[in-house]
């Protein structure tokens, strides 16, 4: 899940980065990783912060909410967005499964269910990680 | 252009190999597959989305099988000159 975690760092970044097509597996430990490391930072920046208005202080509490996340549910939503994806047959699919080896997919396919995962992940990303940019 | 690899032989072990120049145009072809993508997601109407996507794809197959890194360059040019236009007729309806 190299080409998942970069496609992750891209949306955090705004940067877009190649996709690794070295070995693009149906894995999400790699992911899980990522995910969660960033995680960690967004709780550990929930703080309360004082903002004080003209003469008036005015103190605002914001708490950067994350929902968690677990490895299982990462892995069972990327399973669905694989199944979901028209070119697969859903019984050749386990989390070992290569997608070019094993499940006879192109690189433009690659880039399709890439794609797909980033809108499937796409709002969790943007509610926590964009939060911590500013 | 995705299947030099496959037109390639090299003599070790049957394993193919891109040159640099092949591998940045493969990587050029598709990052625009990427930027159709990421344009045609604003697009409301599912049919006409995936419309356009399978067309972009089936382009870019049909020229799967050149060598020619100038026949290629150019054809990936002609794609990014129809993305422009996507964007721009993108822009017009939204």
């Amino acid at each position: 899940m190299r080409a998942l975690s970069k496609t992750l760092r891209f949306v955090s970044a705004t940067a877009p980065n190649l996709v690794s097509k070295a070995a693009p597996k149906v894995l999400a430990t790699g992911f899980q990783h990522c995910l969660l490391s960033q995680l960690a930072s967004v709780q550990n920046q929930l703080t309360c912060c004082q903002v004080k208005i003209n003469q008036r202080s005015v103190q605002q509490r914001t708490y950067a909410g994350a929902t968690k996340l677990t490895l299982p549910e990462i892995q069972e939503r990327v399973m669905n967005v694989c199944k979901a994806y028209d070119k697969i047959t859903a019984d050749k699919l386990t989390l070992e499964s290569h997608f070019m080896n094993d499940l006879g997919l192109d690189s433009l396919d690659h880039v399709e269910v890439i794609m797909a995962m980033e809108d499937e992940f796409g709002e969790f990303l943007k509610t926590n990680l964009l939060k911590r940019l500013g | 252009m995705k299947s030099i690899a496959k037109n390639l032989k090299y003599k070790d072990m049957g394993k193919k190999f891109l040159t640099l120049k092949q591998f940045m145009l493969r990587q050029d072809v598709l990052k625009l597959y990427r930027d159709v993508y990421r344009m045609t997601r604003s697009i409301a109407d599912q049919r006409q989305k995936n419309e356009i996507r399978s067309w972009a794809a089936s382009e870019i197959r049909t020229h799967r099988n050149h060598q020619d890194e100038v026949t290629i360059r150019g054809l990936i040019i002609h794609g990014q000159r129809m993305l422009k236009d996507l964007e721009k007729s993108l822009k017009v309806t939204t």
